[in-house]
């Protein structure tokens, strides 16, 4: 009975400690996947860049005939209809209620377009300050890519260049950590608005890609 | 629409805010890293000379350019911190500065390497030594910071095997087979024959050659020791053998011979002399080589008509040779770079000159690499930034090298006539 006891207690030990090493083997304990998870992010963001100039070319035609028409109708009302008045001003009512809600959406779909402007600006401004800085190294193989997480001080200081996707090149990935070195701060960081370095500038990722 | 892309705005709106920015950088050129070498501390005469091999062997890698003495500032350190911004102003990237310590038998080196930009040290390292190895020392230490700085294993400390032709006033020809330092330096003879050799290799442990000698009036391959000089004919056949290349684990080597009527690639085990027949083909099959992880075989093959590249799979049971080289009508002597991303080899260009080119796997192109008439026998350095090649100046053949970064240099020969040359793996 002791025996049968013991067996059943190494038994229970045995898969303790296996059921250990598996969670350990598949990655339970592993503190970094969710680092490995941001590599992906930056793929998503680069969307950025693109989607404001397309919208802004959309919405800027479209908006003033928003504007006209509508209060043309309504004086047209006025004037030739009066009897007609009290049955037609609901409808009117209801035209002006609309377009004034999609006014108001549009209102602040702009604000963010501004602001959508004001990061890509400054956005091009880092890029083309690395640009200028980066010396892309010969005879390497088309179709690298590395991407760099950097952190910056609002005075445009860059305090680190973290490597999140090596290009699997030595020299590609120095190249690209080299440009950064170069650059050191971006001076023109103290025109971005507070607001504005908090919510976009402070860590940004870069993705360094001849191609 | 309107509401739908308003949707679409909203929906992704999110994701930028939290998401970070992510910029794209497409343009850049060619720019070393500029490092600052204070003359060591201690004897300046070894100083001197040790500055003098640091500074040749990272200025050939093609990635630093090295501060001229004359500009040097002196060193300022502050409560034990150096004083950076001064170097910073010169557009340094790295310090270097260190001193040689002396004691009765040996001769060691303390070095310290310093980031001006991030303003802190990155190294500090010694290197131990004996008096008269002052150019491995220096190879050592200038490695250490080729390593440091750029994160790639430097091959200074690296050695060369190669053919050295020299006539008399009768001009009867000698041939010696030699061994060199990566900067041609330290030259020394390991066999000396009056028939020609060619074809050395290097065992991956650095510590044999081996090598084809007609001494005996037709080809044969022969292993040598570097230290003690001893050397053993591998294989007795009465037919030519030649072009042995020693497999990545050191177990095998790969042979041509010519016992069937052409030349076909064998494997030869050396530790019983099994030989297995790789290629059965009418045309030649010659020149192979190893891939950096032994489960593959590169060679030349005249079986399309002229010579091309082609490729065994050693993992599968019957290989199949794939062709790999498709560009011109000559491509030969291939070699894998060591991450086995590309091969380096001689290609003949439609203006009828040959050339040194690089394709790698991933591209539908070749990259020619040297422009002089008559590139040949390419070998590749162990971290696969270098290779060095055989030239032809005004009919004399000598070595000349090249860093993919860009670099060329030349290797002196000290008389007559160099050819070739074979690089070691890392040594250390």
């Amino acid at each position: 009975m002791i025996a049968n006891y013991r067996y059943l207690q190494a038994s229970l030990f045995s898969f303790c400690i296996h059921a250990a090493i598996f969670m350990y083997i598949y990655g339970t304990f592993d503190a970094n996947t969710s680092k490995t998870l941001l590599i992906s992010k930056p793929l998503q963001v680069e969307l950025k860049f693109e989607l404001p100039s397309k919208d802004l070319k959309k919405q800027i035609p479209i908006l003033p005939n928003i504007n006209t028409t509508p209060s043309k109708q309504v004086s047209e009302d006025i004037v030739y209809s009066k009897a007609e008045d009290e049955i037609k001003t609901p409808q009117n009512n209801a035209l002006m209620e609309s377009t004034i809600a999609n006014l108001l959406s549009e209102e602040s779909e702009i604000e963010i377009n501004n602001e959508q402007q004001e990061i890509s600006m400054y956005a091009q401004k880092i890029i083309s300050t690395i640009e200028n800085a980066w010396m892309k190294p010969r005879n390497i193989p088309e179709g690298l890519v590395a991407n760099l997480r950097l952190k910056i001080r609002s005075s445009g200081r860059i305090t680190s260049a973290e490597l999140i996707k090596s290009s699997g090149n030595i020299r590609f990935d120095n190249s690209a950590l080299q440009a950064v070195r170069r650059v050191e701060t971006f001076y023109f960081f103290d025109s971005i608005p507070k607001m504005l370095y908090d919510k976009e500038f402070k860590v940004i990722a870069i993705s360094f890609n001849p191609s | 629409m309107k509401k739908n892309l308003l949707l679409v705005t909203l929906l992704l709106f999110p994701i930028f805010i939290y998401g970070e920015l992510f910029l794209e950088i497409t343009k850049g050129s060619e720019d070393p890293y500029k490092v600052a070498m204070i003359p060591f501390e201690g004897n300046t005469g070894i100083a001197k000379q040790l500055n003098n091999i640091m500074r040749n062997d990272l200025i050939r890698t093609g990635e630093f350019s090295i501060l001229d003495e004359e500009l040097l500032l002196p060193v300022k350190i502050i409560n034990d911190e150096l004083v950076y911004n001064d170097w910073k102003l010169l557009g340094i990237d790295y310090l270097v500065t260190g001193t040689i310590v002396r004691a009765n038998n040996s001769l060691d080196i303390n070095y310290e390497i310093f980031d001006i930009h991030k303003k802190r040290k990155v190294r500090s390292s010694k290197v131990f030594g004996i008096p008269n190895q002052i150019r491995q020392l220096a190879h050592y230490t200038s490695d250490g910071i080729y390593e440091s700085i750029t994160g790639i294993k430097g091959i200074a400390a690296t050695r060369l095997l190669y053919v050295n032709e020299t006539k008399d006033s009768k001009l009867i020809s000698t041939y010696k087979l030699m061994i060199a330092d990566s900067d041609g330096a330290n030259e020394k003879v390991l066999l000396s024959s009056s028939e020609p050799i060619i074809s050395p290799s290097w065992s991956p442990d650095g510590k044999r050659a081996a090598y084809v000698s007609f001494e005996n009036g037709i080809a044969q391959v022969f292993i040598q020791e570097i230290a003690t000089r001893k050397r053993k004919l591998v294989l007795k056949k009465d037919t030519q053998i030649s072009s042995p290349s020693w497999s990545p684990d050191g177990k095998y080597l790969s042979l041509t011979l010519y016992q069937d009527g052409n030349a076909e690639i064998y494997i030869l085990r050396l530790r019983d002399q099994t030989l297995t027949r790789m290629t059965n083909q009418f045309a030649i099959d010659t020149e192979s080589s190893w891939s950096p992880k032994g489960n593959k075989i590169l060679f030349t093959s005249g079986r399309s008509g002229s010579p091309q590249i082609y490729e065994l799979d050693l993992r599968k049971l019957n290989p199949k040779a794939k062709r790999i080289s498709f560009e011109g009508t000559y491509n030969a002597k291939a070699s894998y770079l060591p991450n086995e991303d590309g091969i380096i080899f001689v290609h003949r260009s439609s203006d009828g000159l040959f050339h040194i080119a690089l394709k790698y796997k991933k591209e539908n192109f070749i990259r020619i690499l040297t422009e002089a008439k008559m590139d040949e026998s390419p070998s590749v350095a162990p971290n696969g930034n270098m290779v060095i090649y055989g030239i032809k100046e005004e009919n004399l053949s000598m070595l000349a090298g090249f860093s993919l970064s860009g670099a060329k240099f030349k290797l002196p020969a000290s008389d007559g006539e160099v050819r070739e040359p074979a690089w070691s793996n890392f040594l250390r």
